[in-house]
């Protein structure tokens, strides 16, 4: 298994959730829905490592993640915002966690251009975040997160505020990810054609429990 | 190691783009020259106003303080504050302040990498600032004069005091961090108390007797002083008004103090760092903002 959470609980002033627990196996794109303010989101900050735990324990890659910082959990996170460095290029942005990790800059280079021609973000990678598209945006901030070829990849809302034509486009190169099963995916969403679409897994959040089906 | 210094490059890279604000680069060389140079312009202006208005009372030696005192105190403002202005900045203005914590980047090397650029700002603006001071008036230029300045004192000076600056300002931007409302405050208001009681405009020879016990507790007071020695020598008997509670102190007693608080300052800021990170991210702070 890729992704295993048991019996996680997670407290957040009076907001709690507790006995979560469910696993998603390696390579299958999982999705996870539920009304909002039942606690996604948080959950899957807890995964990524933003959110302590009250109890229950996380393992990443069959390795023990409960206690790792977020940047040893190796994960790759997509926030519903994009949340881009503004300061730096698109091609700073996707090439930030490699040169941070020490990769050689011909083999960031490589990566960069392999992803843009992935994500069809080759025509603006030296512009500016400011001056994207909402999903120009997502598809940078998608890019950023699969840079590092994360084994586990969290998307939270990565289709929430887009209009339906780029809604389509993204979901296209999404369905692309999810053939390619290069990561296991835990994509939260609150649209069931997304749903529909993307999951092998399908995780329903409800009155603070959870429940696991098959398409 | 390497990622510490990878972390560092990257994020002193990406703090220079943020100072800089994609200007173009010999516009911000004249803004870096005009903000100091006309802060001390005004003191200057300020000298010379309490000098008529006292009848000439003001010692002349009183205007190569002021002048080198504010100059100094620029990179005060820069290391030590630029750091919890990195955080403030980070979590309120980009709020990308919980994704750098979950990137790869080591989260304190971040803002130290992020504070390296306001630093060098602010030594090219002090180093600036001084050099207009010595074009523009003679006081100052008999004052430093090339043959008095103790350079390997101001070089141990600089030293210590960018580490014991560092300090300061990893302990505020650690006390930042769990602060998500009223973090400017704390930066802004510590640094008018530090800039008034350090001895920067008020020597503290003028200051009452108890206020002197609260600027002889802030090591940015030992640090102007040596930085003040180094650079024009010790204050003559002659000007009174100017010789404070550490005018009789030896440069290698100065020098020692400062040694000795820096260290436990650096303790001290790595404690109060960990500890502090540990509870905004236990807290959730690392993304609370005050929606400005």
């Amino acid at each position: 298994m890729s992704i295993e959470v048991a019996n996680l609980a997670i407290r957040q002033g009076k907001f709690a959730l507790a006995g979560i627990s469910f696993n998603v196996p390696t390579g299958q794109y999982a999705v996870l829905m539920g009304k909002s303010g039942c606690g996604k989101t948080t959950l899957l900050e807890a995964i990524a490592g933003l959110r302590p735990l009250a109890g229950g324990s996380i393992r990443l890659m069959g390795r023990e993640a409960t206690h790792l910082r977020p940047a040893e959990r190796h994960v790759g996170y997509v926030p519903q915002d994009g949340a881009l460095f503004e300061t730096m290029t698109v091609r700073d942005n996707l090439g930030f966690a490699l040169a941070v990790r020490g990769e050689q800059r011909t083999a960031i280079a490589k990566r960069v251009e392999e992803l843009a021609t992935r994500l069809e973000i080759g025509h603006f990678l030296d512009r500016w975040p400011r001056l994207l598209s909402g999903g120009e945006k997502q598809r940078v901030a998608l890019g950023r997160a699969l840079a590092s070829r994360p084994p586990v990849l969290l998307l939270d809302e990565p289709l929430g505020s887009l209009d339906d034509d780029t809604r389509d486009h993204l979901l296209g190169l999404l369905d692309r990810l999810r053939q390619s099963r290069e990561a296991t995916v835990l994509h939260v969403t609150h649209n069931r054609s997304e749903a529909e679409r993307l999951g092998d897994v399908r995780l329903r959040m409800q009155d603070g429990t959870l429940s696991a089906s098959r398409p | 190691m390497h990622q510490y210094l990878r972390t560092l490059k990257l994020a002193a890279w990406l703090g220079w783009q943020l100072e800089t604000n994609w200007a173009s680069p010999a516009l911000f060389a004249l803004y870096m020259f005009i903000k100091p140079v006309c802060g001390s312009l005004m003191l200057v202006c300020m000298f010379y106003a309490a000098r008529f208005a006292t009848g000439g009372r003001v010692p002349s030696e009183f205007l190569p303080y002021l002048y080198i005192s504010n100059a100094c105190f620029g990179l005060v403002g820069t290391v030590m504050f630029g750091l919890s202005y990195g955080v403030i900045r980070d979590r309120e203005q980009y709020r990308m302040l919980k994704y750098v914590y979950i990137s790869p980047a080591h989260f304190q090397t971040y803002f130290v990498g992020r504070g390296l650029a306001r630093a060098a700002e602010g030594t090219a603006g002090g180093v600036l600032n001084i050099a207009t001071g010595l074009l523009l008036f003679a006081d100052l230029r008999s004052a430093i004069g090339w043959t008095g300045i103790a350079w390997g004192w101001l070089a141990l000076y600089l030293a210590i005091g960018l580490a014991m600056l560092w300090a300061c300002g990893m302990i505020l931007a650690a006390a930042c961090l769990n602060m998500t409302r009223n973090g400017m405050f704390l930066s802004e208001g510590i640094g008018g108390i530090v800039y008034l009681l350090s001895g920067v405009v008020f020597p503290l020879g003028v200051l009452p007797h108890w206020v002197q016990w609260i600027s002889l507790a802030l090591p940015t007071t030992y640090w102007l002083e040596g930085m003040r020695r180094a650079l024009m020598g010790p204050v003559p008997e002659s000007a009174g008004m100017l010789r404070g509670p550490l005018a009789n102190w030896e440069n290698g007693q100065l020098a020692l103090a400062m040694a000795f608080t820096t260290i436990g300052l650096v303790i001290a800021a790595q404690l109060f760092w960990q500890w502090s990170e540990r509870r905004a991210w236990r807290l959730g702070r690392l993304e609370e903002n005050a929606g400005v």
